[in-house]
This record gives structure tokens, sequence and C-alpha cells, in this order.
């Protein structure tokens, strides 16, 4: 990032009523060394008062331990973390913080920042915590958990996979070879051989099939668990151990004995999990620097709620998948926003640029979303007030998103409300193969004063999904994508009868099967319970 | 279809009489964005009294595109300027009409 850049995002960061803090591990109790003005408003403290401390100084009498010694191992394995925190405010006043941290390292590999994304989630844990009992653990949606297998290789990434792979010749094999699975298909990205008579029988595997279950890679790519095989294709035995960084396994990678005497027992394969596991890491971190650098990343995962809430009656699914080769932040984003009246508002959008500054632009454009959606009386009026937002803090290049946004009605009515701005308009999956588009065009954000925003209502019963999406869903490329706007109308027609999630998987990987994609993929879907729609 | 199909992008600019007119081709992605907006802000440094902006051989838009359009409508607001976009009947007009902003944007064919 040039200087200009870090200016702007500085700036953005400032304005994105997200917390936004930077600690130095290198100095004694890790101390702060920057906190933007979002952290300082949510806190009540002045830059005097935090700067050169750690930031513990925000816990209190009944700061839970549990996040705290998560936050503390991760910050001892250099790894990053989300946690939610009870923490207390110069004042005394208690708020829950949503604190992500990451490890920010320097081109030596030396950890040099950890960075903490701080967002004030009182009201929403409150409101949350108030309506729903039970909060069901498996429906946690991590969307970059998700995404991170389908992340390409870059340069970066290519030269620490091969490092990897020649490295544990012949110490861990007689080749070593590193697979991951990418739309169905193992895709082989490095190898490396003891000799060339190896290096022959390597080069003779397919370096892309499809993948099948019974696959021993893809058994281990599943299951996590690294194993050992007595033969594999043409080696006597094999370990397959996973690439597992932040809880997410990114590939595999196998070292084989080909003729050999080599045995692999227990004690082999602990070496060679905890090369995996450092691989992992450095894979991860590698591609944390990729282009705008893990600052701008480690915003990203403040940028996507983290858990769907659990709604009474409504069914949430939601999928993200990054453009491209995932090296850059996009700007498409989501959110569901209950409120304690009831009321219920499902927000997708998109806003232009990428990198930083669409980053930035993001976290701005859903924290006003939240604030405006708790006030205004209906989504025309939340997304005038993004608009007038957009206009008032526009320099020189200008700031656009677009917006859908769909008010649903609190105690199982079946009204909704929906508004465009310069949105596609989101589809109804009205069941027995009819689907419907609601809304009306409406005009993009952050460019007249004056946009055309219409709140149309409309019926969502029982049975009947909502399927909100982000332009890269619809992606029509001149050059011979099929699937463009007829593709998804067909793909939900024949979802009818589905649940929030399976519909929403379906619209991703289709997505995913048409092709590299120049946009960002996002879509939201909310359905209401019941079948009476088939 | 490959990208070896695609046309290489390509940005012309012709001056006469006051109006300035830059005839874009290709594909108008986040890459080749920078060189179309480095060539607008030229084009409006010499001060042209109308500015058309020629998208009719434009292959691939999107909100990078978009950003340039709106941007540049905004300055020409605001420096008393003309601007005029042609957006063909492809991939520019799809998006400037999903953005619902075709109709207050000075549209040609």
């Amino acid at each position: 990032m040039g200087e200009d850049e870090l200016a702007v995002l500085r700036r953005a960061l400032d304005l994105s009523g997200i917390g936004f803090t930077l600690a130095d591990p290198r100095l004694p109790d890790s101390p702060l060394v920057y906190v933007n003005q979002s952290f300082l408003a949510m806190t009540g403290y002045t830059t005097d008062d935090v700067l050169g401390r750690n930031c513990r100084f925000l816990q209190g009498r009944d700061t839970d331990p549990g996040p705290i010694d998560k936050l503390r191992r991760a910050v001892a394995d250099g790894r990053p973390a989300t946690v939610e925190l009870r923490n207390y405010r110069k004042d005394g006043t208690p708020f829950w913080n949503e604190v992500h941290i990451a490890p920010v390292r320097d081109e030596d590999g030396e950890l040099v920042r950890y960075v903490g994304v701080q967002i004030d989630v009182t009201a929403h844990r409150e409101e949350q915590r108030l309506r729903f009992a039970a909060q069901d653990a498996e429906r946690r949606l991590t969307f970059l958990a998700e995404a991170s297998p389908l992340l390409d290789a870059s340069l970066d990434l290519r030269s620490t996979l091969d490092s990897l792979t020649h490295l544990s010749v012949p110490f861990l094999g007689d080749a070593s070879l590193v697979y991951e699975v990418r739309h169905d298909e193992v895709h082989q990205l490095s190898t490396a051989a003891i000799d060339p008579a190896v290096e022959a029988l390597v080069r003779e595997l397919p370096s892309a099939y499809a993948a099948h279950a019974a696959d021993p890679l893809v058994r281990v790519l599943r299951s996590g668990k690294a194993e050992i095989v007595s033969s594999l294709g043409p080696a006597k035995a094999a370990m397959i151990v996973p690439l597992k960084a932040r809880g997410t396994i990114v590939g595999v990678v196998v070292f084989a004995s080909l003729g050999s005497r080599r045995r692999y027992g227990r004690s082999e394969l602990a070496v060679a999990e905890d090369l995996a596991h450092r691989a992992a890491l450095a894979l991860d971190n590698a591609r944390l620097y990729e282009n705008l650098g893990a600052v701008a990343q480690a915003l990203q995962v403040g940028l996507l709620p983290q858990q769907l809430p659990l709604l009474a009656g409504v069914d949430l699914a939601a999928r993200y998948r990054p453009a491209g080769d995932g090296s850059l932040i996009g700007g498409d984003f989501y959110d569901v926003l209950p409120r304690a009246d009831g009321i219920v508002d499902l927000v997708i959008g998109d806003v232009t640029g990428k990198g930083a500054r669409a980053a930035g632009l993001t976290a701005q454009v859903r924290h006003t979303l939240r604030t405006a959606a708790r006030y205004e009386d209906s989504p025309s009026r939340v997304l005038d007030v993004v608009n007038r937002t957009l206009i008032a803090e526009r320099t020189d290049t200008g700031r656009y998103c677009t917006v859908a946004m769909c008010r649903l009605e609190p105690n199982g009515s079946t009204r909704a409300t929906i508004c465009c701005a310069g949105h596609p308009l989101p589809i109804v999956i009205r069941g027995h193969g009819t689907i419907e588009h609601v809304g009306r065009p409406g005009s993009v954000l952050g460019w007249v004063p004056d946009p055309r925003l219409l709140d149309i209502e409309f019926e969502l019963n029982p049975g009947q999904a909502l399927v909100l999406f982000t332009d890269g869903v619809t992606e029509a490329r001149t050059t011979g994508d099929a699937y463009g706007l007829g593709g998804l109308e067909e793909l939900l027609r024949a979802a009818t009868g589905e649940d929030a999630d399976a519909i929403a998987a379906r619209v991703d990987r289709a997505a995913a099967h048409a092709g590299e994609r120049r946009d960002d993929v996002a879509v939201l879907v909310a359905r209401r319970g019941g079948t009476s729609a088939g | 279809m490959g990208r070896a199909l695609m046309l290489p992008f390509t940005v012309e600019r012709q001056v006469s009489d006051g109006t300035a007119r830059i005839i874009v081709r290709g594909e108008l992605d986040m890459e080749t964005g920078p060189r179309l907006d480095e060539e607008i802000r030229g084009v409006e440094a010499e001060g042209p009294a109308v500015l058309v902006l020629d998208l009719r051989g434009v292959s691939f838009f999107d909100s990078t595109g978009l950003q340039l359009v709106l941007d540049a409508d905004v300055r020409a607001r605001e420096e008393g300027r003309r601007f005029v976009v042609l957006p063909g009947d492809g991939e520019p007009l799809r998006v400037l009409e999903l953005a619902d902003v075709a109709d207050r944007l000075q549209l040609e064919e």
C-alpha cells in the first residue's frame, strides 16, 4: 500500500464505527501503538490514556476468563482469534466487545504487530439473548473459513508450497506432494522427488482429477485427520496430512515411500503433522500478505457477520465467495439486523472498488445501515441515510454502493418490504417451481442527493424463501459464461421446498462452476418456516 | 471460451471543436480501469465543452466502470461540462440500468 492508500485507510477506519487497534508484541507487555477514533468513542478513553498500555485495561469484574485465555493462547501461537468479551468503558459501564485479533508479520516473518478489530455488539447481543434462548453452535457461518480452501495460489503461496515439498524430501519421504480440492476436483499444487526415477513416477500422476469420497486424499481433507496408508498409487506407503490453518483445511500434503525400506509410524506422523502445521501457518501468512496485506484482510473479517442470528420462524443462510484468486478484498457484504421490536432487516450490498478503500467503505456502510435501521421506519429511509452519508463525505473520488434491503414484520406476519438501490432485484421462491422478482429498481447510493428509492410490499408466506444476491452471482460475461440471471432463475425454480442453507449452497456452487468470477459472489437467503408452499 | 478471444483493451482520444471523445474498447476492469481514469482526467484538464465517453466497444463492465462514469459525471456537473456516454447495447448499458443511473446520465446511441 502506498502512502495515499494508508492515509485513506486510516481515515476510513476512523469513519468506520469499528474499533481498530495495533499492538506491538516486540515491546514489553505488547502495548497499543495505534487506535482509531471509533475505538476511543467506543471505550470513552483518550489516545493518551491508551497508547503504551496493554489492551487488558478494558477488562473488568465480569470479564469471562475463557475468551481471554483463548486470546492469550492465540497470541502465544501467533494465530488470529475472534472472541466476544465483557469489557468496560472508562466510566465503568460494561459493554460487549466482539474482538478479532490477527498477527502481522514483516517480510522476514517476524511478528511485528497484532491488529485488533473491535465492535460494540452490546445492543445486538442483548437483543439476541432476550429473544432466542438457545444458540446453535453448528449454525455458525465461518465465511472466511469456507473461502480459504478455494483461494488460488499466487507467487508467494507457490514458493511457500515448493519449500514445503522440497524440504521434506528425503527426510519424510521419497516424494512429497501438496494437493487441494477445488470445485470437486483434486489439484496437484507442488511436488518434489528424491531422484529422477521417482520424479518420472510423480510426473505421470494426473495434475487434476475428479474427487471421490473413497480417495484417501479426499478422506483426509474431509476428516482433517492425518492417516498412514499402506499404498497410494505407485507408493508402497504414504502419510497423508491435512494442511490446517486457522481451523481450516487448505489442502493435504502427501509424503510417499516408493520402493525404499522406509516405514511410517507414529513418530514420523507426528513430525509430518508438525511440519504441516507450520507450513499451513506460513501459507496462511503468505496469503494474508498478498496484495493489500494483513490489515485489510483482518478488517474483512469484521465486515461480515461471524454468525447469523437465530430467528423464530425464519431460517437464514448466507454464502460469500471472493472474486478471482481471492487475494483482493472485495466489496460485497450482507447483514441481518434484528430489532428489539421483532422487526428483522436483511441487507446485501456491493461497494465500488476493491482493496483497502472498499474495505473501509464497506465497514462504514454496514455501520450506517445498522444504526439507521434501528430508528428509521422503512428501508427506503434507511438507504436514504446511507446515501446522504456517502455524499456528505465525498472526496475527489466518489464512493458508491448498491444495496437491497428487506424488512420482515414481527410475530410471524407474512408482510415484508423491499427497497433496492441500484441493486439486482431479489427473488422470492414461491413454491411449485414459481419464482418472482420483488422490488423496483432504484438509484445507486452515493451519487445524487435525491435518489429514487421505492418501498415495495410483498408477502413472504410459510415455506417461501427470499433470495438476496449480488451482481457477481449473475455476472454475465459476453465471452461465453452461460450462467446469467436466467441461469439463477432456473436454479431457484428447482430449489422449491429446500431449506435456506441448501438454497444458498446451490447458488454458491453454481457460481463457482460457472468459472472464475471477476466480482465477489454473496447470497443471503431467508425462508419462512412452514411447508404450505410445498 | 478463453481469455485469448477477448479484445485487447484500448483507449483512443479524438478532439475537435471543443468536443473530446474517448473511445474505449475491450475489458474495462480493475486492471484496465486506471488507464481510462488517467485518460479521462487528462482530457478534462484540456477543458473541452463536451466530453463523450464511447463505451460501445466495451466487452466487460462492472463496478470499476460504473465508478469511473459516475465520477466523470459529478466532475462534469461541477465544472459545467457536458458529459455524454455512449453505452452501446451490451454490458455497460446493462450495468448502468441495473444501478438505475441510465436515466440521469446523458446517454446517446
